[in-house]
């Protein structure tokens, strides 16, 4: 039946990516959402990349980048003893740059979508940038950034091009469940095929239910309280 | 002690050049007056730090807010800035929002009375800005501002989002309450009532450019010229030509065949701009008093509008003229466009500029 195995693995992943993606994709949302730079639109478009590269594309370019014969590969090898392409760490960082855009996307939109005025005002009383973003920005944007981590979360759990390209297919460290659902169908386990890809099914679409549950109610007592 | 002295050019990026000069009094009210579009709301970012001069100065009681190479930022030079449509944080209830700018103890007590002098009820101070009338909205933005106890106090239109009834009441709340504050304040508007209401001293800013500043009612009653004229409203501004120099420094001028009787301002030589206020012309029918001070013109009345509680009643004299009298007076002369009546103004009413 379903590969419980896999199945905790690409969970670990899936949550390692979204919290990951909190760390490094807040930061470049909040500068997206912020900056008036010519560099945006450059950085706009490498962000979004991985929306419309076929993932096996991706996939070639990290295991060039990350192989033993690359320098990044060779000093990652050299402190830490392991090669990053077919490691739990390779598929990490190969879904978080995957999922860069499902992150960072509503983030920025969400963020953007904040009157400048307030961080102004903000300003005005004596508040850093840094705190004018945590008071502010955060709490009128979280659930951008909550749509922004969910959403990357549920990519992650049904990624499949670059964990076959970085990752290969080892069983306990790379094999995820789309992986395992694949080889179900190689080898006619029908049954298994569709108890694994139901529940991919079930979990992403209950995933993206609560999500936007969730939006419409930190959004509604904003927008019309009662009076 | 001196209050804001600004010397300064600027521009928002892609925008025209918005240049600054003059200086402030260290207490009382100074109006920024003009169009929308002249630059009011940049200058007042400039004199904020929310906004770069691009070259020239800033300071306040003496000190350097920007300069070349120096520049103060927003955050230290304490100032209460009241946005045009308030910009309350929309997650704060009132009580959070006037208690922003305020650390430690007390600051909850400090807050409330900030909201009490603003004078937001009670009964309003827990509830978020959209469970919020327009007028309570601008209550909580003055009380978030004036909460730290800014050095001074910046206000960009601060009735201008609201109707007539609350704008007007708030406009006199507004008044006792910065004149209570005695705190130096720069406030933007482009509604003359709101500035002679509220101003000490004005601003008057066209095309990016202060044009002319200084007391309220010097600058009201004596524009620098025609554009300020224009702005400050005086409604009639017509071409003249000096006809008699008639002694005691008065001076005759011809404007559109009419012979018109005024204060020589000096420096007047054959072409003069005339101006008039529409709040000096009284309106009357009947037999003229002797008076040789006194200007009287039979004019045509061209047009009826009303302006709050008054009518606006466009004059023609030979020379467009405006003035405003109250709905009564109007009825009482029988007043339609097309009859005709006599306009009166005193001879220092009429404001010449050289041309």
């Amino acid at each position: 039946m379903i590969d419980v195995e896999a199945l905790t693995l690409t969970v670990r992943l899936a949550a390692t990516t979204s919290a990951m993606l909190l760390v490094l994709g807040l930061p470049l949302a909040a500068w997206l959402a912020a900056t008036r730079s010519r560099a945006r639109v450059l950085v706009e478009a490498l962000v979004a990349l991985p929306l419309v590269l076929p993932p096996t594309v991706l996939g070639f370019y990290l295991l060039a980048l990350l192989g033993p014969r690359s320098a990044a590969g060779r000093a990652w090898e050299a402190a830490t003893g392991a090669l990053l392409p077919f490691s739990f760490s390779g598929l990490l960082l190969a879904s978080v740059i995957a999922s860069l855009p499902f992150a960072v996307q509503p983030m920025a939109a969400a963020l953007s979508a904040v009157d400048r005025r307030l961080l102004e005002a903000a300003w005005t009383l004596g508040d850093s940038r840094l705190r004018a973003f945590a008071r502010v920005a955060l709490p009128l944007a979280w659930p951008g950034v909550v749509s922004g981590m969910v959403l990357s979360f549920a990519h992650t759990l049904g990624e499949f091009g670059v964990v076959l390209m970085v990752g290969g297919n080892i069983p306990g460290r790379t094999r995820t469940i789309s992986i395992a659902l694949y080889d179900h169908v190689q080898a006619l386990e029908y049954e298994a095929a569709a108890a694994t890809a139901g529940l991919l099914l079930a979990a992403s679409f209950t995933v993206l239910a609560l999500t936007f549950a969730l939006q419409r109610r930190a959004f509604s007592p904003l927008a019309a309280g009662p009076r | 002690m001196s209050g804001l002295e600004l010397d300064f050019e600027t521009a928002l990026p892609g925008g025209p050049v918005v240049r600054a000069q003059f200086a402030t009094a260290s207490s009382g009210v100074c109006v920024l007056f003009g169009p929308s579009g002249a630059g009011k709301t940049t200058i007042l970012r400039s004199v904020a730090g929310l906004a770069r001069p691009r070259r020239g100065h800033v300071r306040f009681a003496g000190e350097t807010w920007s300069a070349d190479g120096v520049f103060l930022p927003v955050q230290r030079r304490r100032v209460g800035l009241v946005f045009q449509e308030g910009a309350l944080f929309p997650h704060l209830d009132a009580r959070r929002n006037a208690a922003y700018g305020l650390r430690g103890d007390g600051h909850r007590g400090r807050a409330e009375a900030a909201l009490d002098r603003a004078g937001l009820p009670r009964g309003a101070w827990g509830r978020r800005p959209a469970q919020l009338s327009g007028g309570e909205r601008q209550r909580v933005a003055l009380a978030r501002a004036i909460a730290p106890e800014p050095r001074l106090l910046l206000l960009d239109e601060p009735l201008s989002s609201l109707d007539a009834p609350a704008r007007e009441g708030l406009r006199g709340e507004l008044r006792r309450l910065l004149r209570e504050l005695g705190l130096p304040a720069l406030l933007v508007t482009h509604d003359r009532h709101e500035a002679l209401a509220l101003g000490d001293a004005m601003a008057v800013v066209i095309d990016g450019a202060v044009r002319q500043a200084g007391p309220i009612d010097a600058v009201f009653s004596r524009p620098a010229d025609a554009d300020v004229a224009r702005a400050v409203g005086v409604e009639t501004v017509v071409p003249a030509r000096v006809v008699e120099r008639l002694g005691d420094g008065l001076v005759a001028v011809e404007a559109g065949g009419c012979r018109v009787i005024g204060v020589d301002p000096g420096g007047l030589d054959g072409e003069a701009l005339l101006c008039l206020r529409a709040e000096e012309v009284t309106l009357e029918r009947g037999q003229p008093e002797a008076s040789s001070a006194r200007n009287r013109l039979a004019c045509r009345v061209t047009a009826l509008q009303p302006d709050g509680a008054l009518m606006r009643v466009a004059l023609d004299a030979g020379f467009p003229l405006s003035a405003l009298c109250s709905r009564g007076s109007c009825a009482a002369l029988e007043l339609v466009p097309g009859s005709t009546i006599d306009a009166c103004f005193k001879a220092p009413a009429v404001h010449l500029l050289p041309r």
